[in-house]
C-alpha cells in the first residue's frame, strides 16, 4: 500500500519532466518545457493519472476496510452466487470512488503547471497567463467564472454522493472481522496477489522508472551537492510554511470537525457547504482573490508583503479536505464512548482528550502528513501569493523549466523529492518505534 | 432430510463441538436451545457452509454438504439463513435486498419485483420498501432479514436467534407468516434460540446443546 501511494508525494510537475526525460530523451529539458503542443494533451492526462490515482485507491480501500464480511457470507447462504457478490461489492464502492473522480476532477482544474509545460491552452493555464503575463486580474476572474461554476456543481455532487454514503454505513453495522469462507479465500487470495503485481507493475514503470531517469540526467553528484547553498534557503521555507499551515488546519480541523460530526453547532450542514464552497474555488483564483484584497498599499499591504496571505489561502484551501479526513475519523468513534465517560463523571475535556483524540490519532496525523505534501508541493498559491523575495522549492524548480540547464532542473527536482523523503522516513521511524513501545 | 454425523469443530483450542450427530426430517421444525457459547451458532454456520468442519459430516438428502475434506459452497445448497444481527447490505434499499438474492435463480426481473412485493407485504413491510437499513429500527431490520431469506423458497431455513430484538407481538406475527411459508413450500427449519420455553411450544422437536462433554438429547 505503502508504493501505491508513493505517487501521490510526487508534485505533478515533477512527474511531468521525468515523464518528459523518460519518453523523449532527445529533448532538452527546460528552456521552457517540451514542444508537444499538438498532442500534449495525452502525456498531461497520463502524468494526472499516474500522480492522483492514489485518490481512488485510498477510497477504494477505506471502503472495502468498512465492509463486513458476514454482507458476503448473508448473500452467500441466501443464494447470490459469487459473481453477484462481486457486483454487490462494486456497488458499495460506487459512491466512495466517484467521490473520489470528482476530486481528482477538482485537483486537475487546479493544476497549471502540467498542462503549462506539455503546452496545452486550459483553464488552469489561460488564467495563469492572463495574471503572470497582463496582470489583469478582472479578465483572469471573469475567464474563470465558468470553470468556478462547474466546480461548485461537482462540490454539490460530491455532498449529495457524502450524505449517501454516510446512509450506507451506520455505526451500527461497522465492519467486525469474522471467518472467511475457505471455498473462496483462495481464489480471492490469488486475484489480488495479481492485482497487487500488475499495481506495483504499474507504479515501477510509470513513476519510478521516469524518476530513476531523471536521476540519470542530473548526472553527476558533484552537481547535485553544489546546488545545496542555493537549496537549501528555500527548502528550509518550503519545509516551515507547510509545516506552518500543516498545523492550523490540523486543529481547526479538529474543531471543525468535531462540531459538526458531533452535532455541537446548530447548523452542521451549512458549515460543512460553506467548506466544501471553499474547496470547489480552484486555487488560480483564490490567489487571484487574494491579490485583489491584500496587495494594496498601507496596513492591508502588509498582509501580503508579510507572506500571511499565502499562510492564510493555503489554510482556506487545505482546511475542507483536513475537515472531512477529520470527520470520517470522528465519526469511527461511537459517541457511546464519550456518554459512558460523562456519566462516570469524567469532564468533556478530558474525554475529548483522553478517548476520542486518542482513537484519532492515526487520522490526525495522516492528515497533517497529507497537509504538509500538499502545501510543500504546491506551486499555485505560492507563484501567485509570495511576496518579493521569498522563493519555495516549486518556485525555483518552475523558474529553472525556464531559465535552467536540464541536469539542473533534474537536480532540483530530486532535492525537492529529498526534501519530502526526510521528514516522512523520520516520521515513519518514529510511527514503527511507538508501534513496538505499544 | 439434514443429516448430521459425529460433527466436530475446534477454534485453536477450544473445542466447540465434539462428534455431534443431528437429524431432522423434511418439512420439519426443529429447535436448538442452549447456554451462552455451546456451539449453537457455529453449528448452523457449519449446517450453511460457512465453517469446514474439524471431522464428521452432513449431508442433505443424501447430497454430501461438508465434511472435513469437500464442501459445498453455501450458494449451491438450497437454504437461506437469518443471522442474530440482522445482517442487511447497509448500500441497499428494503426491496432490493430482497430483489438481489432472486438474480441469482432463474426469475425475470419482473418475476422478481413481483415476488419481492408479495412477500413485503406479507410481513407488512411493503411501507418500508424505499428505506436504506440504516433507516430501519432493529426489529424492522430483522423482518427485512426473515423477509429476504423466504423470498426465494428455500428447502432447508437456518435461523440464529431470529427473534432476539423483537418485542413479543412482533415474534408472534413474524413467527407465524414464517410457519406459513414453511407450510406452503415444504420447508424445513432449524431454529437457534435460548428461549428454551418458546422452543418447547412453537418447535416440533427440540434439542439442547451443552458444553463439548456432555451434548444430551
Amino acid at each position: 500500500m505503502l508504493l501505491l501511494s508513493f505517487p501521490i508525494l510526487l508534485p505533478t510537475y515533477i512527474l511531468a519532466l521525468s515523464w518528459a526525460v523518460w519518453l523523449l530523451p532527445a529533448l532538452s529539458l527546460g528552456q521552457g518545457g517540451t514542444a508537444f503542443t499538438a498532442t500534449g494533451a495525452l502525456p498531461t492526462l497520463c502524468v494526472w493519472a499516474a500522480a492522483l490515482y492514489p485518490l481512488p485507491l485510498w477510497a477504494t480501500f477505506v471502503a472495502l476496510q468498512r465492509w463486513n464480511e458476514a454482507w458476503s457470507e448473508a448473500a452467500s447462504v441466501n443464494g447470490v452466487v459469487p459473481i453477484w457478490n462481486i457486483w454487490l461489492r462494486a456497488r458499495y464502492l460506487t459512491v466512495p470512488v466517484s467521490a473520489a473522480v470528482l476530486l481528482i476532477w477538482l485537483f486537475m482544474l487546479s493544476d497549471f503547471a502540467v498542462p503549462d509545460y506539455f503546452r496545452v491552452s486550459l483553464y488552469g493555464t489561460e488564467t495563469f497567463v492572463e495574471i503572470a503575463s497582463y496582470g489583469n486580474v478582472r479578465g483572469a476572474i471573469i475567464a474563470s467564472l465558468p470553470c468556478v461554476a462547474a466546480a461548485f456543481l461537482a462540490m454539490l455532487a460530491i455532498a449529495r454522493l457524502w450524505r449517501r454514503w454516510q446512509l450506507t454505513t451506520d455505526a451500527a453495522e461497522r465492519a467486525t472481522p469474522t471467518a472467511q469462507l475457505s471455498t473462496t479465500s483462495a481464489a480471492a487470495r490469488n486475484a489480488s496477489a495479481g492485482a497487487v503485481c500488475i499495481a506495483v507493475g504499474g507504479v515501477l514503470l510509470f513513476v519510478v522508472l521516469p524518476l530513476i531517469t531523471l536521476v540519470h540526467t542530473a548526472g553527476e553528484v558533484g552537481l547535485f551537492v553544489a546546488l545545496w547553498p542555493a537549496i537549501w534557503p528555500d527548502g528550509l521555507l518550503s519545509a516551515t510554511l507547510s509545516l506552518i499551515v500543516a498545523t492550523a488546519v490540523v486543529l481547526l480541523a479538529t474543531v471543525t470537525a468535531y462540531v459538526t460530526q458531533r452535532g455541537v453547532t446548530r447548523s452542521p450542514s451549512i458549515m460543512r457547504a460553506a467548506l466544501a464552497a471553499t474547496f470547489a474555488i480552484p486555487s488560480a483564483l483564490l490567489g487571484l482573490a487574494g491579490i485583489a484584497l491584500w496587495n494594496q498599499p498601507g496596513a492591508i499591504g502588509s498582509v501580503y508583503t508579510s507572506g500571511a496571505a499565502l499562510v492564510l489561502l493555503l489554510v482556506a484551501r487545505w482546511l475542507p479536505l483536513a475537515h472531512e479526513l477529520q470527520y470520517a475519523g470522528f465519526r469511527s468513534v461511537p459517541p457511546q464512548l464519550e456518554e459512558v465517560a460523562w456519566t462516570s463523571g469524567v469532564p468533556w475535556s478530558q474525554s475529548t482528550g483522553h478517548i476520542v483524540l486518542r482513537y484519532c490519532r492515526e487520522p490526525l496525523l495522516a492528515t497533517g502528513l497529507l497537509i504538509f505534501i500538499l502545501t510543500f508541493n504546491d506551486l499555485t498559491l505560492a507563484a501567485l501569493l509570495a511576496p518579493p523575495g521569498w522563493s519555495t522549492l516549486p518556485l525555483r524548480v518552475f523558474s529553472t523549466v525556464h531559465y535552467g540547464s536540464a541536469a539542473t532542473l533534474a537536480a532540483t527536482c530530486l532535492w525537492q523529492l529529498l526534501f519530502l523523503l526526510i521528514p516522512l522516513a523520520a516520521l515513519a521511524w518514529l510511527a514503527r518505534r511507538a508501534g513496538q513501545q505499544r | 432430510m439434514l443429516v448430521v454425523e459425529t460433527l466436530s469443530k475446534t477454534f485453536g483450542a477450544t473445542t466447540v463441538l465434539r462428534d455431534f450427530s443431528l437429524h431432522v426430517a423434511s418439512g420439519a421444525v426443529a429447535g436448538l436451545s442452549g447456554a451462552i457459547g455451546v456451539g449453537k451458532t457455529t453449528l448452523l454456520r457449519l449446517i450453511a457452509g460457512l465453517e469446514l468442519p474439524d471431522g464428521g459430516r452432513i449431508t442433505w438428502d443424501g447430497t454430501p454438504w461438508s465434511s472435513r475434506d469437500e464442501l459445498l459452497p453455501p450458494w449451491k445448497r438450497p437454504l437461506a439463513m437469518v443471522f442474530q444481527h440482522p445482517t442487511l447490505w447497509p448500500h441497499l434499499p428494503v426491496k432490493y435486498q430482497l430483489e438481489f438474492v432472486l438474480r441469482s435463480s432463474r426469475f425475470t426481473a419482473t418475476e422478481r419485483r413481483h415476488r419481492t412485493r408479495l412477500m413485503l407485504k406479507r410481513l407488512a413491510l411493503d411501507h418500508l420498501a424505499d428505506r436504506y437499513p440504516a433507516e430501519l429500527s432493529g426489529g424492522e431490520r430483522q423482518c427485512v432479514a426473515a423477509a429476504r431469506a423466504l423470498v426465494r423458497q428455500p428447502k432447508l431455513l437456518l435461523l440464529d436467534e431470529p427473534f432476539s430484538h423483537l418485542d413479543k407481538e412482533t415474534r408472534d406475527g413474524s413467527w407465524s407468516v414464517i410457519r406459513e411459508c414453511q407450510a406452503a413450500d415444504g420447508a424445513t427449519i432449524i431454529v437457534v434460540t435460548h428461549d428454551a420455553a418458546w422452543a418447547a411450544r412453537s418447535c416440533a422437536t427440540l434439542r439442547e446443546l451443552r458444553r463439548p462433554e456432555c451434548t444430551r438429547e
